[in-house]
This record gives structure tokens, sequence and C-alpha cells, in this order.
């Protein structure tokens, strides 16, 4: 072989230009006849054109190889390495300061890229990230490891506190977990549980980056949030083709859980609404313009005044407008008591004559918060009618003395300690436990204050009043021999002072120290001879004089709730001799806070047991089953804006559409809550009714369009 | 026209319509068999960038970075084409022809370019991403020129007469030039052939003797040439019989010295773009390299 056919020679004869190259050519780059005895002239080679190949393709490596040297170190520095621009919200943050304009979240220049990428600071491994105004997540870890997501965290640790676990769906493995097997019980399978797979995965070694879904360097037009339905099916194995065609029905929404606010759709619709020949329009109820809320401008209910006051604001009045009995005098058959040698001391003639009335729950249950109340109420019948005591037992004629010392105690408490006395025995009804883990603080901090307003509706007059109006004209003790009282000490008493010792008796009661002008007029009774009572139309001087009435003034006339306390408020109802409470209407804070005791102290008491009629009126409505404590539980539940259930749903764009803006073309009405037959008030959500328009070439069937996956709050529970 | 001179035409005509039926038949053959075997893998190459596409959403659908999956398949598609250099390189095994092995690295650079968008897209930001992308589009298109260039050389070159290696082409050329100046010598020695020998002193030496400029190297055309042949012919009214013989001889030689220029700038063409088409090579596979490095830096690792 000639070898200038070889293609690979880095040299050739330097005369084969000329066409007189020798046989030999080059050896080693230098001419193959240089030193030959023979009478030639040697040549000088020339380099082939693969050697200058080899030659530029060595230059340009080298090159390469500089370049890649010399920027290695400063890849986090400068544009070196730029897989695509940033999205708009993130390129913000490398807005650089030498523009004029201070940004509000500057990056360090040395640390652009190190800021959200953990390997890119190659000098200094790992140090703090660029953000200067961040919330470093992970204090302990800043000169450690840290993930990419975890700098991602630095900024959205506020709007996603749980991704911190770096768990799908921000969940911690056991509450994911939960989540799955509660989908693996066969007919209860949930949504998420038919999708994951059913092979047993240890969950708490699963974990996920930020990056794997939102992908950045797209573009400053690219949709972080943007996830494709591939994405969300890597984890939930039961793949299927798309929304319209494999995806579960939604055989369990709506689902048949309690409501707060019990609103009977279709007896409204079907009954109510129908006398009224009304028509019955959803949204004139759940839609509000004005107002966008989780899932849009509908919200679940509207208040009462706006929604029901129209109907049940008069049955709600003539309801309440007798008034809750707080304190009544229990009636005594005072004479047996007498034979049986127990004296109740003072006592209204009024309440004396015979065994009657019932204890108000109120009543019974301040006097439970009494030292020996509960000893008290034991001893006398569990109904709570006096009319059942046996007067022939010595126990119970007892009790039946005791209760009436008792009762009067707890009007001299409440007329002296006033709110804070009253504040003091609901306490002691309820039990909040002393050492409160940390998560429960706040409720007993909440409680606190639901005890301080609960005490706020007392009002400490009105108890004095009642006392002198009841015990100081009492003029009914007639030959009493004994006086018990309550602490054991027996007394002897004349008739004829019965009357001056019902009011040293009533002035030991009510303390005058502190404020002699706040109980002088009640020591002196209700003075007749004040001008500016004379003038007052309360009195009315028509009335006659009776011997419960002995002061010379003009009478008052009595009030009736119906009449004068058309609004609510305190008044002593001298026909049952009680301090009555009338409920200013609907939601009256007061009512509210009994019932929340009630509720409190019997989670499980039903209407039968309440606390009256009112507590009826309002359990009728009000749902109170399912929560503990707090004012809260008397609204209907509003999802928070912050909640971010995996379901999400807006309404606005479908109220929008002619075809569907009416809500029961999706939420069908089954019959009444608790029919047979009818679990539910609603009928299911039928998928076909979404597939209708969801579909890949209409209003798009991605699964993020329905689906949260940083779910917030564990709101899906 | 006679009879028999009708039949014989008629006859003539017969065996050209079946001469045209065959050779159409054999056309349309030859021409279905060179359609598919270029249709054959195109649409497999097509496949492929459908395949690389489909990895690219299977690795998006599991939760994985899709970059990695198009990247590793470019690095992987890049690898396979460098192998026709070992194939080159490597005389002793040699496995399938280099025809072979050329043409699957045209049809695997097409696939390269498919994979190269899947994974960058077009244009790219950055400076190393930049030199990574300028060397890649730089290989690229000196490749697609050079096949090009490999496709319609051989054509051309079949007008210049016999081919010629490119290395005997420079003692071709000298073997010319020593002939045109016998010519020449012979020409001088006759009074009635002198003129030939004026001319190729005044204007034949330059071209038997030299190089050819850049801008035929780089274009070659015949101009010069024709320009030269007419130059030869207005020669012949100061020739007699023997000296037009010459110069008819003298006009072969400068057909050959052309035709050899010709394919002189023809293989000096193809070896110029393969050069190109490798010079960036090294460059490119470090950047690779370093961009691979940079990528896992980066990255987030799950």
């Amino acid at each position: 072989m000639n070898y200038y056919r070889t293609p690979r020679s880095t040299s050739k004869c330097g005369k084969s230009s000329t066409g007189q190259s020798c046989s030999l050519g080059p050896i080693n780059g230098k001419c193959g006849l240089q030193g030959s005895t023979a009478d030639v002239v040697p040549c000088k080679p020339i380099r082939t054109l693969h050697w200058w190949n080899n030659v530029i393709r060595i230059a340009f490596s080298l090159l390469a190889l500089i370049i890649v040297s010399f920027s290695w170190g400063n890849f986090s520095t400068r544009r070196v390495v730029t897989p695509g621009p940033l999205s708009l919200s993130h390129a913000q943050l490398l807005v650089s300061k030498s523009n004029g304009t201070e940004p509000m979240l500057a990056i360090d220049a040395n640390k652009r890229c190190s800021a959200c990428h953990p390997g890119a600071d190659f000098q200094v491994e790992q140090e703090n990230s660029g953000l200067t105004t961040a919330t470093d997540v992970s204090t302990n870890q800043s000169q450690a490891k840290r993930t990419q997501s975890q700098l991602c965290l630095n900024c959205h640790i506020d709007a996603m506190p749980d991704a911190r676990f770096g768990s799908p769906h921000d969940l911690t493995g056991p509450a994911l977990e939960q989540l799955v097997q509660r989908g693996d019980r066969g007919e209860s399978k949930s949504l998420l549980g038919r999708f994951v797979g059913h092979h047993p995965i240890d969950w708490e070694s699963r974990s996920t980056e930020c990056s794997q879904c939102h992908r950045e360097h797209q573009g400053s037009s690219h949709d972080l949030q943007v996830m494709t339905s591939q994405r969300c099916q890597a984890c939930h194995k039961e793949a299927f083709e798309s929304f319209s065609n494999g995806h579960p029905e939604f055989s369990h929404y709506p689902d048949g859980a309690e409501r707060r606010i019990a609103f009977d759709h279709k007896r409204h619709q079907d009954l109510h609404y129908t006398k009224k020949a009304t028509g019955f329009d959803c949204k004139s109820c759940h839609v509000q313009n004005d107002q966008l809320g989780a899932v849009g401008k509908v919200f679940r209910s509207l208040p009462f005044e706006t929604a029901c006051a129209s109907c049940h604001s008069e049955p709600l009045k003539s309801t309440v407008q007798d008034g809750m009995i707080v304190i009544q005098l229990p009636s005594v058959n005072r004479h047996e008591l007498s034979e049986a040698g127990l004296d109740i001391g003072v006592w209204p003639e009024q309440a004396s004559q015979i065994n009657d009335g019932t204890i108000p729950i109120p009543m019974r249950w301040l006097l439970q918060a009494e030292p020996s109340g509960n000893t008290l109420l034991n001893s006398l019948p569990q109904s709570g009618r006096l009319s059942e005591v046996d007067m022939t037992s010595p126990q119970q004629r007892q009790a039946l003395a005791n209760l009436v010392g008792a009762t009067k105690d707890l009007m001299s408490k409440l007329a002296n300690q006033g709110q804070p006395g009253f504040r003091e025995s609901i306490e002691k009804l309820i039990d909040i436990p002393s050492n409160v883990e940390t998560n429960e603080r706040q409720n007993a901090w909440n409680q606190q204050q639901w005890l301080d307003q609960f005490a706020s509706g007392i009002p400490p007059d009105m108890f004095r009043a009642a006392m002198s109006e009841w015990f100081m004209p009492y003029s009914g003790i007639r030959s009493t021999t004994r006086n018990q009282s309550r602490d054991g000490s027996n007394s002897e008493i004349t008739s004829q002072a019965a009357s001056e010792t019902a009011k040293v008796w009533l002035s030991s009661q009510i303390h005058s120290s502190d404020d002699d002008l706040l109980t002088e007029p009640i020591k002196n009774g209700i003075d007749s001879g004040d001008r500016l009572l004379n003038g007052d139309s309360l009195f009315d001087s028509s009335l006659p004089k009776t011997d419960n009435n002995p002061s010379s003034g003009p009478a008052f006339r009595d009030t009736k709730a119906w009449d004068q306390l058309s609004y609510g408020g305190w008044m002593i109802d001298r026909q049952r001799m009680a301090v009555v409470y009338v409920a200013k209407g609907h939601a009256d804070p007061w009512i509210s806070s009994w019932i929340e005791l009630e509720k409190i102290k019997n989670p499980n008491v039903d209407s039968t047991t309440s606390i009256g009629s009112i507590s009826q009126q309002c359990r009728s409505c009000h749902q109170l089953g399912a929560i503990s404590r707090g004012s809260q539980c008397w609204r209907s539940e509003r999802r928070a804006a912050n909640i971010s259930p995996i379901t999400k749903f807006d309404h606005t764009p479908h109220l929008s559409l002619p075809s569907i803006n009416d809500c029961r073309s999706c939420h069908l009405l089954a019959g009444s809550k608790g029919d047979k037959g009818h679990p539910n008030e609603f009928m299911p959500m039928q998928k076909a009714q979404c597939s209708s328009c969801h579909m890949a070439n209409a209003a798009g069937e991605s699964c993020t369009q329905c689906h949260n996956y940083h779910v917030g709050n564990a709101s899906w529970r | 026209m006679s009879y028999a001179a009708g039949t014989k035409s008629l006859h003539t005509s017969d065996k050209v319509n079946h001469d045209s039926f065959a050779s159409i038949f054999l056309g349309y053959a030859s021409f279905s068999a060179r359609i598919g075997r270029r249709l054959l893998p195109c649409l497999i190459v097509l496949t492929a960038v459908i395949v690389l596409r489909s990895m690219k959403g299977i690795a998006e659908a599991r939760l994985g970075n899709e970059a990695f999956a198009s990247g590793y398949s470019l690095a992987a598609i890049t690898f396979l084409l460098l192998l026709l250099g070992v194939r080159k390189r490597v005389s002793s095994h040699q496995v399938g022809s280099v025809a072979i092995w050329q043409r699957s690295h045209h049809y695997l650079g097409m696939l390269c370019l498919g994979a190269y968008v899947l994974h960058a897209g077009v244009i790219t930001t950055g400076w190393l991403e930049s030199m990574l992308a300028i060397s890649f589009w730089a290989i690229t298109l000196s490749g697609l020129v050079s096949w090009y260039i490999n496709r319609t050389a051989p054509r051309t070159l079949s007008t210049a007469g016999p081919q010629i290696l490119r290395q005997d082409i420079p003692e071709r050329k000298k073997q010319v030039a020593l002939d045109a100046y016998r010519i020449a010598i012979e020409a001088a020695g006759r009074a009635d052939s002198a003129a030939l020998a004026d001319h190729y002193q005044s204007t034949l030496i330059p071209f038997f003797g030299f190089s050819r400029g850049l801008l035929f190297r780089i274009s070659p055309t015949g101009t010069h040439r024709r320009r030269i042949l007419a130059a030869l012919e207005n020669r012949d009214r100061y020739l007699d019989d023997q000296g037009k013989e010459l110069r008819r001889q003298m006009t072969s030689l400068v057909q050959i010295k052309d035709d050899l220029d010709f394919q002189s700038a023809i293989q000096n063409r193809i070896r110029l773009w393969a050069g190109v088409h490798s010079w960036l090579l090294g460059g490119f596979v470090i950047l690779t390299i370093a961009h691979v490095l940079v990528a896992y830096q980066f990255s987030s690792r799950w």
C-alpha cells in the first residue's frame, strides 16, 4: 500500500504537490531520503489535512476545557448556567439593585442560584440561602446540607406549613396511611383509596420534592401550578383514561353528615313555601353576589335576620316572651314545717302556703355549685317538683327547709357578689383542667372568655331589688318559736319583732358597708316619699295596698314580659315569685350561654331534659350534637378561605351558565332529612352532570381542576 | 419511406416500445425500492422520536425528571454517532461496511436532532448551555452539509472524467504538464506550428504549472476552461495540418487538467466539511460532561 493512500498520515512528501513525491514518503515527520546516499535532494514534509483536523479538534477541546474550568466556580454568580428563564413570580426575586430601585426581596448577587439550588454554591457549600428576607425554616440546618424543597419553603412555609414534611399531599405518613386505609375498607372505599394501590406501601419513607411537580425555568409565561394528570397517576395507581371514562362516581357526595343548621329543604319547599305560595329559590338564601367564599359566591347559609326572620321571628318571640326563670322562690308549706319544728325564717307569705312548683334548671345548677348543693338536691324528688316532697319523711322535710335557706343564700350571693359570684358558680359546674396541653390552651382561654361573657349578663341590682321586695315587706312570721338558720344555730324571735327582724336579716344579707348609697334604699324598702319615683308612671296609685306591700307609697304595676319587656331583659315576676330573664330574640347571648352550659355539662343531653322550651326552640334548628364548646357551634359551618381540601369547587363560573344557574339542576332534593329511604337530604351528585361539560376538548378534565395537591389543615377528614 | 424501411421501422418501434415498457417498469420498481429504502429509515427515525417523546412523558408521569430522561437518550444517541469514527479507525475488526455505518450515522443524526429539540428546545440561554448548543448546531449543520456533498459529489465527479484518488491528482497533473510541455517543444521546432508554442508560453504555462485560484476551489466552474479552449481554436488559422493536430492534443490536455482541478476541488470540499464536522466534537463532549455534572449539581435529588 502506498503511504499516500493512508488517510491518517500526519505528514506527506514536500514535493507531492508538484507530483514529484518519492515512494518512501516522510518517516516520523522527516523526509525518508534524509541521510541516504542517493543523489536526491531531501524534501521538507508538509502536514496532511488529517493532521490539521486533529490540531483544530484539540484546540477546540482545549478551548472548551479552559472555559469550563474558569467558569466552574462562578456558576452561582454569573449567568453561566441558565437552563431557561424563570417564571414571573420567581424572576422578580432576581431584580438587580443596580437599577436604582430597591427590590422588596433582594437576593445576594453571589447567591442568585444557591438561593434555590443547594448544590449551586460551589465555593461555600450549603451556606445560608441568598434570600435576605426569607424565613429560615430550618435554622438548625443552615450549615448542614439542605434539600431544594427546604429552600423553597424558606418563602412558602407560611402558606403551606405542612409542606415541611415533604410527604405526599403534605400529610404525615400515618395520616396518609389512614386515608388510604379508609379507602381499603371495601364498600366505604374513599375516592383516594380507590386510586391508590392496595399493596402495602411504606408511606413514611415516601417523600416528595417541590420540583417534581413545579418545573421552573420554563419561561415567564409558564404557570408553575400547572400539573398534568399523568403526574397524579404516578401514585394513584388506579389509572383511568379520563374524567368521563374511568373516574369513580360521586357516590358519597353529599354525605349525610350532621349540619349545624338543621334546615329541611324538602319540607320547606313542599310545605311551608307552598302554603305561603312563595317560590322556593335557593339563590335567595345561598348566593351572595357581593362576596366570594371558598366555593365561589355560594354560601351554606345567611344570617337568621336575612334568611329566616321573615317567617320565624314571630313564633320565636312568642316562645320566649314568658322568659326563662333563673331564680324562683320555692313554695313550701310553712305550717307543716313549723309543726315539725323547722322554721324557715324570713320567707314571703305567698310562697309559704303549699309545697308547689319546680326548681328551675338554672337555679338547680346554681345550687349544685354550692358546697352542699348536690346533697340537698339529691334529697329532694328527682323530678324537682316540690309537690312530690313527702312531708311525713323527716329527711325530706329538712331538705325542704334547707332548700329555702339555700335559695336565700343563692339570692344573697347574686345580690352581694354579683357577676363574680355567678361566674364562680358557673366555673364550678364545668371542669377546666389545670394542666391543659399546649393545643388545649387556646380552648381554655376561650373558655375564660366564655365565662366572662356569661357572667356579664347578671344584674346584681335585680336580685337586690327582688330580695327587698320579697323579704323586706315580710310580716308573715307569726308565732315561730324556733328559727333555725342554715348554719345550725337556733334563736328565739318574737312575733312583735318580726318586721324589725326581717329588716335586720335583710340588712345582714345585703352588705351595706361598701356602698351606703346603694343599699340604703333597699334597707328602707322602696321610699314612697321619693319625689322622683312619685312621678314615675310605673307607680299605680289605683292599686290597693296589700299586706305584702305595707309601705305607704304607691304600688308598682306588675311587670308583664310581653308588654313591658318586648325587647328582652330582666324582670321580677311577682306572681311566680321569680327572677326571670326574657330573651332579646334570636341569638340572645345569655340564653345561648345557658344552652352551651347545658351542652358542656352533659354533651348527650336531649331536648326533653333541656333548660326549657326556649332551649327546645333553639335546638330545633341548631344541631349542637357534635359540638363541644364555644359560641361557634351556633353558626353555620363555613369553610375557611385558607383551608385547602382535596376536592375544590368554584360555583361562580358554573352559575354564569344559564342552563345550570339553578342550584337544583345539580343538587337534587331526595326527601326530608331522616325520612325512611332518604338518609341524605340531597341525591348523590352524578359524575355525568360534570362530565357532560368537563371533557378534554371542552371545559377540561385535568385532575388539578377539581383537586388540590397541597391539602391544608387536614380538612379532608 | 420503403416498405422494408417501414417494416424495420415498425420492428424498431416495437422494440423501442418493449424496451420503454421494461425500462418504465424497472424504473418504477427501482424508484419504489429507492423510496422504500429511504422512507423506511425515515419512518423508523420518526417512530424513535415519538418513542423518545413518550419516554419523556413516562418519566414525567412517574414524577421523575424528564430532562434527565431526554438528556440521557440524547447522550446515548450521540455515543452511537461517535461509533462511526471508531469503525473508520478500526481496520482489524470490520463489522459491516462503512457505507452501512455511514447511512446509519445519517439517520441517527436525524434522530439526534429530534432528541435535542425534545431535550433543550431550539433556543437556549446561559453561557454553558449556549456554547453547548452552538457546538451541537455547528456539528449538526456541518454534518448535514457533508451529507449533502457526499450525496451529490459522485454524480458531479462522474462528469469530469475517470475518478482519481485525491492523492494521485498532483502526479497526474505533473504528467499532463509534461505532456503539454513536449507538445509545445514539438510545435516550436516547426515554423507552421510556432504560434501554438507562443500561445503555450504566454497563456498555458500558468494553467498547467500552478494550482487554480481560491474561487475555483470553492466553486469550480468551466468558464476559464472554455476561454482557454476558445483561444486555442483561434490559433488554427496560423497552423498547418500538423500544427492543428498538435493543437488538438493540447486541447485534450487542457480538458484533462481542468478535470483534474475540478476533481481536486470537489474532493477537497468533501474532506473539508468532514473535517469541520469533527472539529467541534472534542469540545462538544467536554461541554456535555460539564453540562451533566452541573445538571446533577443543580437538580433536586429524588
